[in-house]
């Protein structure tokens, strides 16, 4: 029993629940414990011991279901198996006569038996299934099989029996399918997928396809909690401070003066008090979507957060990440019409007016000014003074440019005007860069 | 106690009869665990949505092994002094002051100031003994003798680096004093510990626990539990309000009704002397299950049609 839970927190794993040798060896204790004859019991006592979250869970109740039947031989289409064959002679193959037979379990043990003997449980990549598939037909004796039938296609009186051997074939040969199907589908899942999260992390954001967005949504979601553990324990750490010698006496004059008690200066937390303002023109659309995730995820980390977007003018639209769900606050500023935002030519000197004009004021030594966007004015007057000027008023300015470094400056780029006023100005296409950015963020803040 | 223990720990079959017994109706899976911890000896993380039962199921073993509860609420700047153990100040300071005119006896005939020294340090340890410990709930559930039951309640409220020092208490069920020593358990206490999931709990943390994941009960079950809470209400009451309850849980409100809501909801319905839900006592009754005006008008807005649906799939049951 303890190979077959060694396995079974194998398949665990690859579908992604981080289980503990400790864990394992619990599991097997547990399992002493209560045994397996029930099997909600064995259930219960597996999970409590290997999945724990409510997560795990639901991945746990899916393995287990797939695990532990497909290691029971299944009763269907036994009917298509039962030919009663007398006259098979001895010199037929073994897997031959099982076919004839229609030894139904001998067949499922054997092909058990093939299916651990080459390693099935390492699949990784569902092109490595037919490979799989004929290496257990192999094992199992199919090159005999062949043989023989080919045998009985020779004399008259046996070809009735050939035609149903050939059948039989069939059926084992999807039967072996059907196996390693499973196996695949038990063991394999998350290595494909840690494969294309890992791709997907290092494709440029523009070129990713519409169908793969929910998944990117997922990664940014998974990197933004990320990110947010680390930030509240940056935090926690922040609020030592000290030791407060007036307050501790004060504290102490219980004790009459004895210092018995320390109380401790406690720093000002620091909140990042950011302004975003995001380009959200056609040109950048694809890579925009992604960046009004990212501070959809920001906005609900951080208390001091306004977020601007802008095409030809610009709108602040904090109050709509505060109020909607996130599909529904990205759906709204896309459409953008409700909000006031006009798609005409991308006009990065008229959104810094617009700026300046409504929303300096806000803009306090302690703000860090974030803008993203291609800086592609379509050769309109950039106005980089007023950036100059944000500058000035703020703590700093960080430019994220969906285009590559050799690009700035080229053609109706003005990248290269803007780039003096900026503290740190990067290339920002991929979600790789997009986690560097973010993590400099909240360690850029002393 | 000891022999009782193991009878009560016999099998999962007489440790789901003895909640049973204590009122606390439990799922197969919920004894299987608690089985399991016992025989493993581990503790149990129990996660759910509020109000399914987390804190009673500790309860109902303190009750079920007849073990002292000891409970440990946390909170975010929980620390050790206040969960693990204090030196009793007062105590100290109040020994000091009396004893004074002694350390001039104690002190006579030294020579030198290095001399004294040397001779107070004899005594060092004096005010830092057991005498002047002040135990917390970490430290009172491994002196108990018999065993306890201890409740580490909303563990997800407290900050990660207490739940970092529990990782010792847990695995080891052991504490480091500095100035005493390890004290380690007499007889290892049941630990419960019960999360919201406000945040999620270090791999660290669950390593060392059994997982328990107490999601709300179906129909069947939940009647179960209302019956045994609420003696006295009727059959036809009880279904009615359990199906209804299933209905609003469906809707998208803010916040979903609990279990410990519906023994509420029960209660009052039993007080106002009610038979069958009625449109009109359902209506003046939501507040004690809803909790937020708008899921209020949430209901109330699909309040006809549920209504029906409910009475019509009693009618059905009992046809």
């Amino acid at each position: 029993m303890d190979r077959t839970i060694e396995n079974f927190v194998l398949a665990l794993r690859r579908s992604g629940v981080a289980v503990s040798t400790s864990e394992t060896l619990d599991a097997v204790r547990a399992v002493e414990n209560i045994g397996y004859s029930d099997r909600a019991v064995f259930k219960g006592g597996l999970a409590a011991t290997l999945a724990k979250s409510h997560h795990a869970k639901a991945v746990f109740d899916k393995c287990f279901e797939r695990f532990f039947l497909a290691i029971l031989p299944s009763n269907e289409q036994q009917h298509s198996f039962q030919y009663s064959s007398k006259e098979y002679s001895a010199e037929l193959s073994q897997l031959t006569q099982m076919l004839l037979s229609g030894d139904r379990g001998g067949l499922a043990i054997a092909m058990q038996q093939a299916a651990r003997a080459v390693d099935v449980a390492d699949i990784q990549f569902f092109t490595q299934k037919s490979a799989y598939i004929q290496k257990i037909l192999r094992r199992m004796g199919f090159e005999e099989l062949n043989r023989d039938i080919r045998e009985m296609n020779r004399s008259e009186e046996s070809i009735e029996q050939s035609k149903r051997l050939i059948e039989a074939k069939d059926e084992l040969f999807q039967a072996v399918r059907d196996l390693v199907e499973q196996q695949f589908a038990l063991y394999a899942p998350s290595a494909t997928n840690r494969m294309i999260e890992q791709y997907l992390a290092e494709i440029r954001l523009s070129n990713a396809e519409e169908r793969d967005f929910e998944r990117m949504h997922a990664i940014v979601r998974k990197m933004a909690a990320k990110l947010k553990t680390v930030y509240s324990r940056k935090r926690r750490a922040a609020k030592r401070g000290q030791l407060d010698f007036k307050k501790t006496l004060r504290e102490n004059i219980a004790h009459q003066g004895f210092l018995f008690e320390t109380r401790w200066k406690k720093k000002k937390v620091d909140r990042p008090n950011v302004v975003a303002i995001c380009d959200i023109s056609r040109s950048v659309k694809n890579v925009s979507r992604f960046f009004l995730l990212l501070l959809y995820t920001l906005n609900e980390m951080l208390s001091k957060i306004k977020t601007f977007v802008f095409c030809s003018n610009l709108v602040e639209v904090s109050r709509v990440f505060d109020e909607y769900p996130l599909s529904r606050a990205i759906a709204a500023i896309e459409a953008g019409g409700d909000l006031g935002v006009s798609f005409g030519l991308t006009d990065y000197g008229r959104a810094f007016a617009d700026f300046k004009q409504n929303y300096l004021g806000g803009i306090s030594q302690k703000t860090t000014v974030i803008i993203i966007g291609d800086a592609r004015n379509n050769y309109d007057d950039p106005k980089p003074e007023i950036l100059k000027l944000i500058r000035e008023k703020s703590k700093r300015v960080i430019w994220l440019n969906v285009e590559n470094r050799f690009k700035w400056g080229s053609g109706d780029s003005e990248m290269l005007k803007y780039l003096p006023y900026c503290d740190l100005a990067m290339e920002c296409n991929t979600l790789n860069h997009l986690e560097k950015v973010s993590r400099k963020l909240l360690k850029m803040r002393a | 106690m000891a022999s009782s223990k193991t009878e009560k720990f016999a099998s999962i079959g007489t440790v789901q009869h003895g909640f049973n017994d204590t009122g606390y109706v439990c799922t197969r899976e919920i004894a299987t665990t608690i089985y399991l911890a016992h025989h493993l000896g581990k503790p149990v993380l129990v996660e759910g949505p509020a109000g399914v039962g987390k804190t009673e199921l500790a309860k109902s073993m303190a009750e079920f092994t007849g073990f002292p509860l000891i409970r440990l609420q946390c909170y975010e700047g929980l620390d050790e002094s206040k969960a693990l153990y204090e030196w009793k100040y007062g105590k100290q300071m109040l020994y000091t002051q009396i004893l004074r005119d002694r350390v001039k006896d104690v002190l006579e005939g030294s020579e030198s100031l290095a001399d004294s020294m040397l001779k107070l340090h004899q005594y060092d340890d004096i005010f830092f003994s057991r005498q002047f410990l002040e135990p917390r709930p970490l430290l009172k559930a491994l002196q108990q003798e018999e065993g306890a039951v201890l409740l580490v309640d909303e563990v997800d409220k407290a900050d990660e680096e207490f739940e970092a020092f529990l990782l010792e208490v847990l695995s080891d069920f052991q504490v480091s004093i500095p100035e005493i020593g390890t004290v380690s358990a007499v007889t290892r206490p049941i630990v419960f510990l019960t999360s919201n999931n406000t945040r999620e709990m270090s791999e660290a943390l669950k390593r060392r626990c059994l997982y328990l994941f107490i999601p709300f009960p179906a129909p069947d079950f939940e009647r179960k539990i209302i019956q045994t809470r609420v003696p006295g209400i009727s059959d036809k009451l009880a279904e009615q309000l359990v199906e209804y309850i299933h209905r609003v849980r469906r809707l998208d409100l803010r916040k979903i009704p609990s279990v410990s809501e519906t023994i509420d909801w029960a209660r009052v319905l039993l007080v106002l002397h009610a038979d069958g839900l009625e449109p009109d006592l359902v209506k003046e009754t939501l507040n004690v299950f809803l909790k937020f005006e708008e899921d209020i008008r949430t209901v109330l807005g699909q309040f006809g049609q549920m209504m029906n649906q409910t009475i019509r799939v009693e009618d059905g049951s009992h046809n």
